[in-house]
């Protein structure tokens, strides 16, 4: 095999060691690495007449992104964790007891074990290009930094500076890093070699030394009394502690047991502090959240690589699209676009939509911007002016005639859909591709009319407005593959995850997602408090319980919706009456219009709506004494369920990427890996049994779909035994 | 011209009152609307536009050669080209007649050509005084000299210099545009009645043709920064309720004693941009594109700066001669109303045998001008004057109210600030 790294002598005295991992766009650090790592230093060691040792990466973007999750996702047991973390918290030891300086040359993307490697070197030199980012992402997987990250980066730039990023992932820039001290010598990536000669030659000198010493102590007040004090310190590590809960809403220990590590880890020496590391880690990296979040991770980057044309490819074709309908959804799609760099028109014959989709645009630009920490107000205020720029909003009939991609928004609330598409497609002359976000027809029967339904998809964007979300692509039996590969391609570009989804009313997502409001709905109609149901829901970890859910929807858009699917699904879809019993009431549609479940007012928090829940109580007026636990398990169930039919419909590709989906489209909690990752977990009997009670006692709609009773029957799980078709199998065909 | 120039489309936004809607729009936000609508209503490919042009009086200090940074807001190319013209009022019509010698020369196929203003957002200034005292401080090193340097302020530096004003002034007279107003109305003896019946029609001419969704097809709404929420659909000059006895009560702005000219029989301090695209009539027809009209000529002439507001008979005169037309020939004029006093002084001038034999040498008046068809859908007084958007906004709206009428032959004219006067003769078929 080739070796990755790769040892140099230089002239002057300097051993340079250079990661090039064979067949791989970016470095990182596995077992073999690390071994042939080892075994490099125990020959530097012994060697004479180096005087300094330069880490470098021999990737063009990439010093190093961290460990193998493959690797990571293997580790079952604490014994084999706390291995795997004293093999790599020696090795940095080595590294750091070499009798000369050593010195990381940085450029790209320098995360996880590869900072720890940098950290673990004496000096670290970096460009100030954009794609130089420091960060240490192990708590998104639901571990910590294994390698000596937890003690060296507090020792290193101070506590104050070390939690953001160890607990919450934090990323740094260049610049900032080299602020705070991480980084030692900045270099504009033109120079770097001239920087590096400057640094290994002057490294040996008194002045130079304490120059960096100088520059790493450089701290304000604020951090000696946060770092000094011991009354600052606690009010350092409880304030991270409460952001933490806040967060996690104390459904994951990696935050927590973080802090402590780091916290216990600074009154000790250092070694002491690496074996807490090591045992919180041997604590952390078998446990079942830690899987189920790499797990994701996993699909999620093979889900990208499969749509990508080539790792090394980038998109700079100069994109435009088309937005046919306006409204608050077309604004939302817009924002997402215009903040990725590609100009949108939106074209609607009314202007009062045409509003309405500018001012979404408009939230959904901002809450881009605040994402990105653009304190500088005018700064922002500018970016935000470009960016709204990008959206044209126009009544010109002819607006769209010669655009490439067209999104079509109308054919959702259109009496006849198939024949809005249609004279869609005549009226433009460019032959574009068409996609439509109707969320209530098939994409075959809305390509019914068409004349080139090859050109033809359904896209839905979840949640577009917030950054990496779902684009779900919906091609019908006609669709053409480059269509589909084409879409793809465009969501990589606005940072959305492509899923592509079987074809059907709702297509998966919808699909399964509107039973589940339906049946929290169904349960306030019971008699259960909906702020009750809420709260149940978020305590189970996800980001938003059902009903905040429909308000941000729109509380008609759910009707309307559930209305649909139970036309095309038949009496499991049933809407529940509670929307009849909000019906007739047009300021009441959820977040849009301020009020709807909660209440929504500027710069308050929401809350309850009382009048809802007094016309709640007037047309049902029994209340129930539903525990907890089947409030939670109803909703959840049904969502299951209309999962395991997508499955065997081949609607969701896999078990993997149908909780990727559900992962990123609604935020359902990642740390459990998914619904049916939780289902699985729960044993698919039980569920079966559970359902059967629920079918005696509430109706047949919770009657367990074949899938699941089959896999009750055999004891068998989502995981195991349903065909499991590798994201592979679904990324688009090499383009001729 | 060799040539007529097709005007393909054009838009424009509504008109703001300064420090109104528009205010929180700088003038390259405004251009870019006008600019993105223009171009989006053209049927033709955005990578064909050879060059962007555009008009700007007070060009912005932040974005010097505006018209660039509208190019790159409008989404157009990157590749795109663009330069600012500045001829006061006239510069959204310079902008229009600099496409058209480019067009005609062959350097480019289709061209941009626009004009705007935020004099919402024209700032004030401190004098050179205090910018030589602040150097002044920057520089000193040491105790001493800071303190020689502080002694040597003074509060009047603090006197703020008003942007508005001095764009508003004709810096070889030293005269505001008002005061030169006031000497036409003398010459021409203009009675203050005289001028404020005539903002009365503006006033109600413009009120009919909001009535009637007359300019409705000009206007592309924009949405209001910072929070987007709101749309500007209209413009906000004209009064509905404007009556004779309200404008008497103004007092006269300019010559508090014996002036006749008021902020009532001014045109009104304004925001706002328009756009046209423009190629070639051969080019049109070789396209198979339906252009809105044509630029059959245009004639810039310039006069005693403390005349300036006559510019619009001298220039019209020159573009008599270069077309070979007759005022008769003119179904429709647009003649800027930057003051009542403007208007009706060039209305006795182009009526007068005595000003024509004096002042341009021709043995005949020019000829009278029916009011009927002068400014028909009100004016400036009405509207408002964003200065480099005016220029362009009567060609776009002649075009259009030529086209209303069936009628054939147009002429737009202004005069300029600093002794200058532009005419345009457009044609629809």
């Amino acid at each position: 095999m080739a070796r990755a790294w790769k040892l140099t002598m230089r002239e002057d005295e300097v051993a340079e060691l250079v990661l090039d991992l064979p067949e791989a766009a970016d470095n990182t650090l596995n077992v073999n690495t690390l071994e042939e790592l080892n075994d490099l230093l125990r020959e530097l060691r012994d060697r004479s007449g180096v005087r300094c040792l330069v880490v470098r990466s021999a990737k063009p973007e990439c010093f190093i992104a961290g460990s193998d999750l493959n690797e990571l996702y293997e580790i079952n047991d604490p014994a084999a964790a706390e291995q795997h973390c004293a093999s790599g918290q020696q090795l940095m030891d080595r590294i750091e007891s070499l009798p000369y300086p050593t010195i990381a040359v940085i450029h790209g993307s320098c995360s996880g074990s590869g900072l720890e490697l940098a950290l673990a070197c004496n000096f670290r030199v970096a460009t100030d290009s954009p794609k130089t980012v420091f960060s240490l992402p192990e708590v998104s997987h639901g571990v910590i930094p294994a390698f000596g990250g937890t003690q060296r980066l507090p020792r290193l730039i101070g506590a104050q500076r070390a939690l953001p990023m160890l607990v919450f992932g934090e990323t740094l820039g260049p610049v900032p890093a080299f602020e705070i001290g991480l980084v030692d010598f900045l270099a504009a990536e033109a120079f770097l070699e001239e920087t590096v000669k400057t640094v290994t030659t002057g490294i040996g000198r008194r002045r130079t030394r304490k120059a960096v010493a100088r520059h790493r102590k450089a701290r304000g007040l604020r951090d000696w009394f946060r770092e000094r004090t011991p009354l600052g310190q606690r009010l350092m590590y409880e304030r991270a502690k409460r952001e933490a809960l806040r967060r996690t809403g104390g459904n994951q220990p990696a935050p927590l047991e973080c802090i402590e590590v780091v916290r216990k880890g600074l009154s000790v020496n250092i070694h002491r502090g690496l074996t807490l590391e090591r045992e919180v880690f041997g604590l952390l990296a078998p446990a079942r959240a830690s899987k189920n979040l790499i797990r994701l991770e996993l699909t999620r980057q093979s889900v990208r690589d499969g749509h990508a044309p080539s790792a090394m490819m980038r998109f700079n074709e100069p994109w435009r699209v088309g937005i046919h309908g306006a409204g608050e959804p077309a604004g939302r799609i817009a924002a997402a676009f215009a903040v990725s760099g590609i100009t949108t028109v939106i074209q609607d014959s009314d202007w009062s939509r045409l509003s309405a989709s500018y001012a979404a645009a408009a939230a959904g630009c901002r809450s881009f911007g605040t994402r990105r920490k653009l304190t500088v107000r005018d700064l922002r205020e500018r970016e935000m002016r470009l960016t709204m720029h990008r959206i044209i909003a126009t009544a010109a009939s002819t607006a769209l005639r010669d655009e490439q991609i067209v999104v079509e928004t109308v054919s959702e609330s259109s009496s006849e859909p198939a024949a809005a598409v249609a004279a869609l497609e005549q009226a433009l002359t460019g032959k574009p591709l068409i996609v439509s976000t109707n969320r209530r027809d098939s994409t075959d029967a809305l390509a019914s009319g068409l004349s080139h339904p090859e050109r033809f998809s359904g896209v839905r964007f979840f949640d577009p407005a917030h950054g990496a979300s779902l684009v779900e692509i919906v091609p019908g039996t006609k669709t053409a593959r480059e269509t589909t590969a084409h879409l793809a391609r465009l969501a990589l570009q606005i940072g959305g995850l492509p899923v592509i989804v079987g074809d059907c009313a709702g297509s998966f997502i919808n699909r399964v997602v509107i039973p589940y409001l339906n049946d929290a709905a169904v349960l306030a109609e019971e008699g259960v408090d909906f702020a009750r149901i809420d709260q149940v829901f978020c305590d189970y970890g996800m980001p938003i319980g059902p009903f905040q859910l429909i308000d941000e929807l729109g509380i008609h858009t759910v009707r309307g919706l559930t209305e649909a699917y139970a036309a095309a699904y038949g009496e499991r879809m049933r809407p529940s009456g509670l929307f009849a019993a909000l019906k007739a009431h047009d300021a009441l549609q959820g977040r849009r219009t301020g009020k709807g479940f909660y209440l929504y007012a500027q710069n308050r928090r929401q809350r309850a709506n009382s009048e809802v829940t007094a016309r709640i109580s007037r047309a049902f007026p029994h209340r129930s004494n539903l525990i907890d636990e089947d409030v939670l398990r109803r909703p959840l169930y049904l969502m299951l369920n209309e999962t395991a039919r997508c499955l065997e419909e081949q609607i969701a590709p896999t078990p993997a990427i149908a909780d990727l989906a559900l992962v990123t489209a609604i935020g359902f909690p990642a740390f459990r890996g998914g619904i049916l990752r939780w289902a699985d977990e729960l044993e698919p009997r039980e569920i079966v049994k559970t359902m059967t009670e629920y079918t005696r006692r509430f109706g047949p709609r919770y009657r367990p779909a074949a899938l699941l009773k089959d896999l009750g029957e055999r004891r068998a799980y989502f995981y195991d035994a349903v065909a499991h078709r590798t994201p592979r199998a679904q990324s688009p065909p090499p383009e001729s | 011209m060799t040539e007529r120039i097709a005007v393909v489309s054009g838009a424009r936004t509504p008109i703001g009152k300064a420090d109104g809607s528009l205010r929180d729009l700088r003038a390259d936000d405004l251009g870019a609307f006008a600019v993105k609508e223009a171009v989006i209503r053209a049927p033709l490919p955005a990578s064909e536009y050879g060059e962007l042009i555009f008009g700007s009086v007070a060009q912005p200090i932040d974005a010097p050669n505006i018209a660039r940074v509208i190019g790159i807001k409008s989404g157009l190319p990157e590749a795109l080209p663009a330069y600012t013209v500045q001829r006061n009022c006239a510069s959204g019509i310079d902008s229009i007649a600099a496409a058209s010698a480019k067009l005609l020369l062959g350097d480019a196929e289709i061209i941009v050509a626009g004009g705007g203003e935020s004099m919402s957002n024209i700032p004030l200034f401190f004098g050179t005084e205090y910018r030589r005292f602040l150097a002044r401080w920057d520089a000193a090193r040491g105790k001493r000299a800071r303190l020689q340097a502080l002694l040597r302020f003074r509060p009047r530096f603090l006197r703020p210099v008003a942007g508005l004003r001095q764009v508003l002034t004709d810096p070889l007279s030293g005269m505001l545009m008002g005061e030169t107003a006031e000497l036409l109305a003398r010459e021409f003896r203009i009675t203050r009645r005289e001028q404020d019946e005539y903002a009365l029609l503006s006033h109600q001419r413009a009120t009919r043709a909001v009535a009637e969704e007359l300019v409705k097809d000009e206007i592309v709404p924009v949405p209001l920064p910072p929070q987007y929420q709101t749309l500007q659909r209209a413009d906000e000059g004209p009064r509905p309720g404007q009556t004779l006895e309200q404008l008497a009560k103004l007092s006269p702005y300019f010559n508090r004693h014996t002036g006749t000219v008021t902020v009532g029989n001014s045109s009104q301090i304004s925001d706002g941009a328009a756009a046209v695209t423009l190629m070639r009539e051969s080019t049109a027809k070789a396209r198979g594109v339906e252009p809105l009209g044509f630029i059959r000529g245009y004639a810039t002439v310039a006069v005693k700066p403390e005349r300036m507001g006559l510019g619009p008979v001298y220039a019209t005169a020159r573009l008599m001669e270069l077309t070979g037309s007759e005022i008769t020939d003119f179904e429709l004029i647009e003649l800027n109303e930057a003051f009542a006093a403007v208007v009706l002084a060039n209305e006795r001038a182009f009526a007068s045998a005595e000003f024509a034999r004096d002042h341009l040498n021709r043995p005949r008046a020019l000829g009278t001008i029916d009011r009927a068809r002068l400014n028909p859908e009100g004016g400036a007084i009405a509207l408002g004057h964003p200065l480099g958007m005016s220029g362009t906004r009567l060609v776009l709206h002649l075009l259009h109210a030529l086209r209303r009428r069936r009628a054939q032959t147009g002429l737009a004219t202004l005069c300029v600030g600093g002794g200058q006067g532009t005419a345009v003769m457009l044609e629809v078929v």
